[in-house]
């Protein structure tokens, strides 16, 4: 079963509104619950409030669209079936349910919200009779400058309008993920080869320029549909991540493809323990303001662990037994009660415990996922690791960011030819408190080196080619002798070309495993199909098979 | 990970102006308030956009007279304008200024980040070319559309009807917000504008109120358009950028600012 990450979310407040002294009208959110059949189910969403005086409450009224459409569709879910994968008819419902009933749902629920919160806090406002205007359209010009905004302040009617916020919404689950909501919004999928691409955002035809649509329109609701989508994901799916952000990350780049990188990089994608987080994505965000459009930025971003990590399965296996929803718990390492976080802004100057609690906390990266089962390692060997678990050598901080890093360590211990005993005590298998060890340069230049490679396909061939007697000599020698631990690594450094030819190689592993490997370190299928890890390999003997010569131990003497 | 080796960018504003250097300019001194307008309005636009560092503010201007021709084609930061002053003399191919001026609101070389342009046609006369032909051709530019289009009429020999269609039409059914000044439909109005409001050609009737237009436009509209706040469709209806009101004395008729001279 697919299973989704912890999606991270933030808000901040742009560049321009610090210095014209205006709270952040941005808001993000993001929670988890279960269906009713007990899947895991999480929700991500991001709102911006409208800009300028008529607008003066946006910041509460994005706030509000963020919170309501949560508690929404939270409570929507576990009261239904998400049903099996191939259910095609359920997924056509929850289409329809995504693009028609949410939305009117959302709208309504929203006009209450902002109602209430404006009888809560504008008690010296005007009431007229009939004054719930429903709707931006039907309220009174005044306040179009700034002067006028100050003059609405005292004693004006309670109008929609001044909470005119957009909202953005992806829900996902392990069959199918979807978006809706309306608004200048932006959302791009980066899949695991590092490819981005912008999957939804508002059409110049509906709104132009700095005109966006809005939840306190009248016809609201509907506006959702143009926007909505739902999208079924494979019982194997590769990982990808989602971003959904507000329109002042766009409009910081100055091209499309620049965004599309920047979305890249802040979700982490091929490495999602390399995405910036806490007081790192905030001063990010700031940054991209600073140096941007001046805007609000907010991000929320969601990732499709690979299907054999599953993040606490044993939620969903207990609310499936029993047949009914149940709450999740919160978080490891989270004090919150609850299943959701709303942030209207997460500072980082001004709290930094608060930003650094409110990522690491939405980390999706479960270290455990690499202890338990982790590229590159072969069923017995990963076991035996796993139960012999040494005490790192060296203390460090926390490691657990760093997932792809030791998985090349694992690699490298595989192709280092260190049998299982001997690598449970050269180097522990990664969890939460190994250490950091040395592979950051080589990890680097692996990567470096394939997108590089990826991002000119037609050079692949030729740059293998130059390679060919390497490649066979490798194919040769490694049924003699092994390399010696630290070789990989070296190899990545000084060629990583090579490095890779060399990961495609690995005899000790079966060819589905090896590509899964390359697929995990980030190669993209031009590159995986160019390298020499056909099938068709001179097999190496297994270690069950012989008992006399497992791979890699020979070749150190071992 | 390091941060991206991505382009961060401040979004370009493009200021035009559209200037008449027809030989009626030339008399009573309107050449000469018009160049001495814009060269008094450039520090207070400088100082504009140093305030607004998210915006980068670029000033071209077109003449048109016999022909229409770039008098500052290249996109320059306010801070490194100098002016040079217009001549007059010729006719009024104004019609074929809005057609340079559509050649340059594409993508490229417009910026896909770009602010809505302000584009200000200054003109105290007549059209003798094809000015529809022109202003059809400017108006298929989505750029020309988001722009803001102000028009400044010089004296009461202006063609108020023909910069009104400039501007665009001015809606109808809602109330003006205060201030704000609308994008153009591209439509002619449907009805000969009456009274005044900064969504009609603002009429200057001497040196002064010429100086004081061109002065809000280079300022507070600058302003304005460099952190245009995100509002709805509704509200953007035929009104891209929301705009500062007019200064008391530009709007109120009774105040008036100086001799009747144009």
């Amino acid at each position: 079963m697919n299973s989704w990450g912890e999606p991270i979310h933030c808000s901040r407040r742009g560049a321009s509104h610090w210095r014209r002294q205006q709270p952040c009208q941005d808001a993000s959110a993001s929670g988890h619950g279960l269906s009713l059949d007990g899947l895991p189910v999480w929700v991500m969403a991001v709102a911006d409030g409208h800009g300028g005086s008529r607008y003066r409450l946006s910041d509460r009224g994005s706030r509000l669209a963020c919170e309501r459409a949560l508690a929404l569709v939270l409570a929507a879910v576990s009261q239904r079936r998400l049903g099996s994968p191939d259910d095609n008819g359920s997924r056509m419902q929850w289409a329809a349910w995504l693009s028609r009933d949410l939305p009117a749902a959302i709208t309504s629920a929203w006009l209450e919200a902002i109602a209430a919160d404006w009888h809560a806090n504008e008690p010296k406002a005007a009431e007229p009779a009939g004054a719930a205007t429903p709707a931006c359209e039907a309220a009174t010009p005044a306040g179009s400058s700034p002067t006028a905004g100050s003059r609405a302040a005292a004693g004006q009617p309670f109008q929609p309008l001044l909470y005119g916020s957009t909202l953005g919404l992806v829900l996902m689950t392990p069959h199918w993920w979807g978006q809706t909501g309306l608004g200048d919004w932006d959302l791009v999928r980066i899949d695991g080869d590092g490819q981005a691409s912008l999957l939804s955002e508002e059409r110049q035809e509906i709104a132009a320029g700095e005109a966006t649509c809005s939840l306190c329109q009248r016809e609201a609701a509907s506006l959702f549909a143009g926007r909505s989508g739902l999208w079924p994901i494979g019982a194997q799916a590769a990982p990808f991540a989602l971003l959904l952000s507000t329109d002042g990350l766009r409009k910081s780049c100055a091209s499309d493809p620049d965004f599309l990188l920047l979305a890249r990089w802040l979700a982490g994608m091929p490495d999602p323990t390399e995405a910036p987080r806490g007081a790192e994505l905030a001063a990010s965000l700031d940054r991209i303001s600073r140096e941007g459009s001046g805007d609000d930025v907010s991000v929320a971003i969601g990732r499709l662990e690979p299907a054999r990590h599953r993040l606490a399965p044993e939620r969903a296996a207990a609310s499936a037994d029993s047949g009914a929803p149940t709450l999740p718990t919160p978080s490891a390492g989270s004090n919150r009660s609850t299943d959701s976080t709303v942030s209207s802004e997460t500072p980082a100057a001004t709290k930094p415990a608060s930003s650094a609690e409110t990522a690491e906390s939405k980390g999706w990266t479960d270290p455990s996922i690499f202890g338990a089962d982790a590229p590159g390692t072969a069923g017995p060997a990963r076991q035996e690791t796993a139960a012999s678990q040494p005490q790192p050598r060296t203390p460090g901080p926390s490691p657990a960011r760093k997932p792809r890093a030791l998985a090349v360590i694992g690699l490298t211990l595989v192709l280092a030819g260190v049998g299982v005993g001997t690598t449970a005590l050269l180097l522990p298998w990664p969890r939460p408190d190994a250490p950091k060890l040395a592979t950051a340069t080589a990890q680097q230049a692996l990567q470096q080196k394939a997108q590089q490679l990826c991002s000119a396909p037609e050079t692949i061939s030729r740059q293998l080619n130059r390679r060919r007697a390497l490649i066979d000599q490798w194919r040769q020698q490694w049924h003699q002798q092994r390399p010696k631990p630290g070789w990989l690594q070296a190899q990545a450094r000084r060629d990583p070309l090579a490095a890779w030819i060399a990961i495609s190689l690995d005899p000790a592993l079966p060819a589905a495993r090896r590509r899964q490997n390359l697929e995990w370190l980030g190669a993209c299928p031009a590159l995986i199909e160019a390298l020499p890890a056909a099938p068709s390999l001179p097999a190496a003997p297994s270690a069950q098979q012989t008992n006399k010569k497992r791979p890699f131990r020979a070749l150190d003497g071992s | 990970m390091p941060f991206p080796n991505v382009r961060l960018a401040n979004r370009p504003l493009h200021f035009l102006y559209l200037c008449d250097c027809s030989g009626s300019m030339a008399a009573q001194g309107k050449m000469q308030a018009l160049n001495q307008a814009i060269r008094q309005s450039l520090p207070g636009m400088a100082a504009v956009a140093r305030d607004n560092p998210e915006a980068r503010v670029l000033v071209r201007a077109v003449s048109f007279a016999d022909r229409a021709l770039w008098h500052v084609a290249t996109p320059t930061p306010v801070d490194q304008l100098q002016w040079q002053d217009l001549q007059a003399g010729g006719i009024t191919a104004m019609g074929e200024a809005l057609e340079l001026v559509a050649a340059q609101l594409s993508t490229p070389p417009m910026e896909e980040r770009a602010l809505p342009p302000v584009l200000v046609l200054i003109s105290d006369g007549q059209p003798t070319d094809d000015f529809q032909a022109g202003l059809t051709t400017l108006m298929r530019c989505p750029w020309a559309q988001k722009a803001v289009r102000l028009a400044i009429a010089m004296g009461h020999d202006a063609d108020l009807e023909v910069l009104q269609q400039f501007i665009g039409n001015e809606p109808q059914a809602t109330p003006l917000p205060a201030g704000e000044i609308p994008g153009a439909s591209g439509q002619a109005p449907r009805s000969a504008p009456s009274g005044r409001s900064p969504r009609r050609p603002l009429q200057a009737s001497n040196a002064t109120s010429l100086a004081q237009y061109i002065q809000w436009a280079s300022t507070a509209v600058v302003n304005a358009a460099s952190m245009p706040a995100s509002r709805t469709v509704q509200a953007a209806a035929g009104s891209n950028i929301p705009l500062p009101d007019l200064p008391p004395t530009v709007l109120d008729p009774s105040d008036d600012v100086g001799p009747l001279v144009w």
